[in-house]
């Protein structure tokens, strides 16, 4: 592979000014420090299961801020970062805006908890809601990159990741949400197989999602 | 021994979904220091071209190989984002961005949100130059400039290929032209006045004619000798 003519630093550094100018990327957030502020307006119960049901809603909260900062971007300077780092360079780098906002959005979810639930819990069961906002989130934001890839409209993605959270919240069996839901919501500890999957089922939609992204961007 | 190219392409062919080809078969060679103007009418396929030889998009069919990284200036369609000017070319091209105003990005014309564009460009470090269009909306000076920044790039050893409408102040290179209507079939002339004119009467103040593009001059004069103003000329394919 050879060396990028716009180092990643100095793209991500672009793509963060960007995100960070963006009323929309703003809305998001607020609207995730909302939801967090619903949910532990009363008792949300022990924490893991609270965790657990904010980190499903972690989905399409992250989903709209990497849709908003996508948007955001310009079309010509992802040209240009394409032909000078190469396609899966330039995937990273509109990345890093939304992982550093998906990072913010769990710490907030995390500390949130720590604050307002009252319930005492061991820190590693915060430390697994850590994790499993990151998983949620990341598949959020990768299903948006796969529906801006597909130039897919602005309408169009908010039904999407609507019907998606909503599939997945409902459904045991589709990651994130599903397999998050069933077995770190109920407070009862889970099997084995139901915790690999829950964390292990999440990995592989978004490696999906990104290949889809890239496979997209090629073709357009 | 002739020099080894920096970007070739083999059997090029690329379409937009089911469309017609926009070219195909296509395959050239572009050495250290070699300039290659792409020609060719509207629709004729010069950006996607381009585009592809960039590499921000894949051919449909055949292959092309880049030495390096390319600088790319593409068809813009001014949607720069909300950052400082001078901050984007100095993240882009990692030069110090001289002449670039001191204001966002996106609230620049679109003449000037090009020139930021192609100055983040012009600074990227890359043996490969592809630029769509560089002169659009740039004045003579700046046009001027732009052929003395690419000159000394193509004595520097770097291979430039130029998408152009209007030629640039640039001596020699090679041209590939990929064909398409450069001439119209027909014109559109829109007159504003009222009464007839060649038999045809006014609506509304305008009185629209259709003539083959010979014919275009004459019927111009003739309309300015009778009181009409011109509204439009436009081609029609």
């Amino acid at each position: 592979m050879s060396r990028p003519a716009i180092p990643l630093g100095r793209a991500a550094r672009l793509g963060v000014a960007t995100a960070a100018s963006s009323r929309s990327v703003l809305a998001a957030s607020s609207a995730w420090l909302v939801v967090l502020a619903a949910v532990y307006a009363a008792d949300a119960g022990p924490p893991l299961p609270a965790l657990a049901a904010t980190a499903a809603l972690l989905l399409p909260a992250s989903a709209w801020a990497t849709a908003a900062h996508l948007a955001a971007t310009s079309a010509d300077l992802r040209q240009v970062l394409v032909a000078a780092d190469g396609p899966v360079r330039t995937l990273v780098a509109d990345a890093v805006p939304a992982l550093l906002w998906l990072v913010a959005a769990t710490a907030a979810g995390v500390v949130a908890n720590v604050v307002a639930d009252p319930h005492p819990a061991p820190v590693s069961a915060r430390l697994l809601g850590a994790v499993l906002h990151l998983l949620c989130g990341c598949v959020g934001g990768a299903l948006a990159l796969a529906l801006h890839a597909g130039h897919v409209t602005r309408g169009v993605q908010a039904l999407v990741v609507v019907a998606a959270s909503l599939a997945s919240a409902r459904l045991p069996w589709l990651p994130p949400a599903g397999p998050v839901l069933s077995t770190w919501g109920t407070g009862e500890p889970p099997g084995a197989l139901l915790a690999g999957w829950a964390t292990g089922g999440p990995v592989l939609v978004t490696a999906g999602l990104l290949v889809v992204t890239l496979r997209c961007r090629r073709r357009r | 021994m002739p020099a080894v190219p920096v970007l070739s392409a083999r059997d090029l062919g690329f379409r937009y979904g089911r469309g017609r080809w926009l070219f195909d078969g296509l395959t050239l060679d572009v050495a250290p220091g070699q300039l290659l103007r792409v020609r060719g009418g509207n629709g004729a396929g010069k950006s996607t071209l381009l585009r592809v030889l960039a590499g921000a998009v894949a051919p449909r069919r055949g292959r092309v190989h880049r030495a390096g990284p390319v600088a790319h200036l593409p068809q813009q369609t001014g949607d720069l984002p909300a950052v400082g000017a001078r901050r984007l070319v100095s993240l882009v091209g990692g030069a110090a961005a001289d002449g670039v105003p001191d204001a966002r990005a996106d609230e620049l014309s679109r003449g000037w949100q090009r020139r930021v564009l192609l100055e983040a460009v012009l600074g990227l470090p890359c043996p490969i130059v592809v630029l769509d269009e560089p002169a659009a909306g740039l004045d003579a000076a700046a046009d001027h400039r732009l052929a003395d920044r690419l000159s000394d790039r193509l004595a520097a050893g770097d291979a430039v290929v130029l998408a152009e409408h209007e030629p640039l102040p640039l001596a020699g290179g090679d041209v590939l032209d990929l064909g398409g209507a450069t001439a119209p079939d027909l014109v559109e002339v829109v007159l504003s006045g009222t009464g007839t004119f060649r038999g045809a009467p006014a609506s509304g103040g305008r009185l629209t004619l259709t003539v083959p593009p010979a014919e275009r001059d004459a019927l111009l004069l003739a309309a300015l000798q009778a009181g009409w103003a011109v509204h439009s000329v436009s081609p029609l394919r």
